[in-house]
């Protein structure tokens, strides 16, 4: 018998989801109930972010209207968006990778019927789903509170659908290469860190980009991370319009693409690592 | 045709050359150099439908890379393997259908969802149908005594509990095959006893085929009738357990109790045995002595040791596989 290096399987002929990615989704809908505690602690994580943001912005615009163009209306509403939006699309997948390798059961998640990268993306919807209901509480607050308004104009809400979809895209593909550093490397706690850390600044969370410096702003253009936050709310705030709404999605929309190839290969590289090297 | 089939398998890891002296950690990083161990050497066997194998050796002799070679979980280095006719690594998912894995050192289930929850999960990706899951799984939390901690956290519940919800989920789906490594490590007597009964029974109602490594003997002489040895990756001994003991062992345990008066007959006994007979332990009431069945029948040395001593109890028995083993193992030693 010849023996020769796994080859991807081929893809099914039919396209119909798998019972057990659809079980993934709904296991990791509850799961999400069950850490209640952590739930609210990000959530509270989230509003006192808000809060102190909006001080240190109010102190920056010091009773003007408006700073390079940007007025200070429009201003709290991108950090409101920016703040609910990252607690909406936070990833679980980089936990749930580098958790089945460190406790070793991804030997049996890979001998299931349906691939580990399925089970993890199931995961990863389910926490996106059991999290959004959350958000119809806190949008109508934010809304009382007046930091949130909608946006001005149909073509905004639109574009910002479509762009936060991608957002997400892009978010998770991040994460999900982080998480699969652990195939490597000893523990990706580090990593982790440091990229939460930056996310926030690289992505405009904290600053939107239009402050920065030129040359700062071009670098960060040529990242995928202002598709993460950045795009999305400047289409949301009606800051970007038209055709530009266009390009901004085909930006974002280019990140997923090469970043779900890179995914795709690293996942192939790390998977012949596990059944060949065995881990 | 036999259900399992290893022709010659072959494993090795590669790894890179732990650099030694000043810098090894940096230097193990970027060096070319690597060193290749073989944990399997070439291991042939064939197991059909329906035999419970005890795979047995000492640690890191291959057992586990062997189990995981016919799971699918890694690819063989050279050799071939089947499992129902399929290869393992090259169909994975369709592998994954007909068997069942339980690795004693690390849980399959869902760290923290309730018991219940991973069992559900599992019969999804199995895609069993409601109805069937429901009936496996009643028939399972009956079977192996799970009601009480069916709705609690996997990562809350004890290593006994952990160990049958482990069960459970590899053959929620009624695998014909089932791979266990290691099931009963760090079970107390009773929840070992509890895995070799459920072990036992699910070999008898379904004609599940059980591939089984332990260190635990015990396991093996409850269960299994057959039994490969494999060290350094070679295959040392393929056959019935009774062999076995014929070939490494063929001596008999007699057991004699004497009477309260009569200790120091008993010494005497020990003092004068026939040839073919060996004092093993003796204390003031009890002794115990090796017979060889070639050299002198069991029946005369008991009607020649009632003839000299007041015997209240005796019993014969056959040598235990542990002691046995461990010779086995230890020759092994030597002879490298």
């Amino acid at each position: 018998m010849s023996l020769s290096l796994p080859r991807a399987r081929p893809l099914p002929t039919t396209w119909r989801v798998h019972p057990g990615f659809v079980a993934c989704v709904m296991a990791s809908i509850r799961r999400t109930y069950a850490y209640r505690a952590r739930f609210l602690l990000w959530l509270t994580r989230t509003m006192a972010q808000l809060y102190l943001l909006r001080m240190i912005w109010m102190s920056v615009y010091d009773g003007r209207d408006a700073v390079d163009g940007i007025p200070a209306g429009m201003l709290i509403v991108y950090l409101t968006v920016a703040m609910l939006q990252e607690f909406l699309i936070q990833p679980v997948i980089v936990f749930e990778i580098d958790q089945r390798i460190m406790r070793g059961t991804v030997a049996t998640d890979i001998v299931r019927p349906i691939g580990f990268m399925w089970q993890m993306l199931g995961l990863e919807l389910g926490g996106l789903l059991g999290r959004a209901p959350v958000l119809l509480l806190a949008v109508p607050v934010a809304m009382v509170v007046g930091s949130l308004t909608l946006p001005p104009t149909q073509e905004a809400t639109i574009g910002y659908a479509a762009s936060l979809v991608l957002a997400y895209g892009i978010s998770v593909l991040v994460w999900m290469l982080v998480g699969l550093c652990s195939f490597w490397m000893t523990s990706i706690h580090g990593l982790r860190f440091l990229l939460f850390t930056v996310e926030g600044f690289l992505a405009g969370a904290l600053v939107p980009l239009w402050f920065l410096p030129d040359t700062l702003r071009t670098v960060l253009a040529l990242l995928p991370f202002q598709g993460m936050v950045f795009l999305p709310i400047s289409i949301y705030i009606g800051q970007t319009t038209g055709g530009d709404i266009l390009g901004a999605l085909a930006v974002q929309l280019f990140w997923v693409v090469a970043l779900s190839v890179v995914a795709v290969l690293v996942w192939r590289r790390a998977r012949w690592k596990l059944v060949v090297q065995g881990g | 045709m036999p259900l399992i089939r290893a022709e010659h398998l072959v494993k090795e890891y590669r790894r890179p050359k732990q650099a030694a002296g000043r810098f090894a950690a940096l230097r193990t990083l970027f060096t070319r150099e690597s060193v290749v161990t073989r944990a399997v050497d070439g291991v042939s066997f064939a197991i059909e439908e329906g035999e419970i194998v005890g795979y047995l050796g000492p640690n890191g002799a291959g057992k586990s890379t062997t189990i995981k070679m016919l799971a699918g979980i890694l690819v063989p280095t050279d050799g071939a393997c089947e499992v129902g006719g399929i290869v393992p690594w090259q169909h994975r998912s369709a592998n994954a259908m007909q068997i069942g894995v339980v690795f004693g050192q690390r849980s399959q289930l869902w760290w923290d969802l309730p018991l219940g929850e991973s069992l559900q999960l599992i019969g999804k990706m199995y895609r069993m149908d409601a109805e069937r899951f429901r009936c496996q799984r009643d028939m399972l939390v009956e079977l192996l005594d799970m009601t009480s901690f069916l709705q609690t956290p996997v990562r809350q519940l004890s290593l006994g509990q952990r160990m049958r919800g482990d069960l459970a989920a590899a053959v929620l789906y009624e695998p014909p095959v089932l791979f266990l490594d290691e099931p009963t490590v760090g079970l107390d007597v009773i929840a070992k006893e509890r895995m070799r009964a459920f072990v036992e029974e699910l070999n008898r109602e379904r004609r599940t085929t059980v591939l089984l490594t332990t260190h635990d003997l015990d396991d093996v002489e409850r269960l299994c009738k057959r039994i490969i040895i494999i060290d350094d990756g070679r295959v040392l001994f393929d056959g019935q357990a009774a062999d076995l003991k014929r070939r490494y062992a063929p001596h008999r345990l007699l057991d004699v109790v004497v009477g309260g008066d009569a200790t120091g007959d008993l010494r005497d006994v020990a003092a004068a045995l026939p040839f073919g007979v060996t004092p093993v332990a003796r204390d003031e009431m009890k002794a115990t002595f090796q017979i060889d069945p070639e050299v002198i029948p069991v029946a005369r040395v008991i009607a020649d040791i009632s003839a000299r001593v007041p015997v209240v109890d005796l019993g014969v028995r056959e040598p235990p596989l542990e002691g046995i083993i461990r010779e086995i193992y230890e020759a092994r030693e030597v002879a490298r």
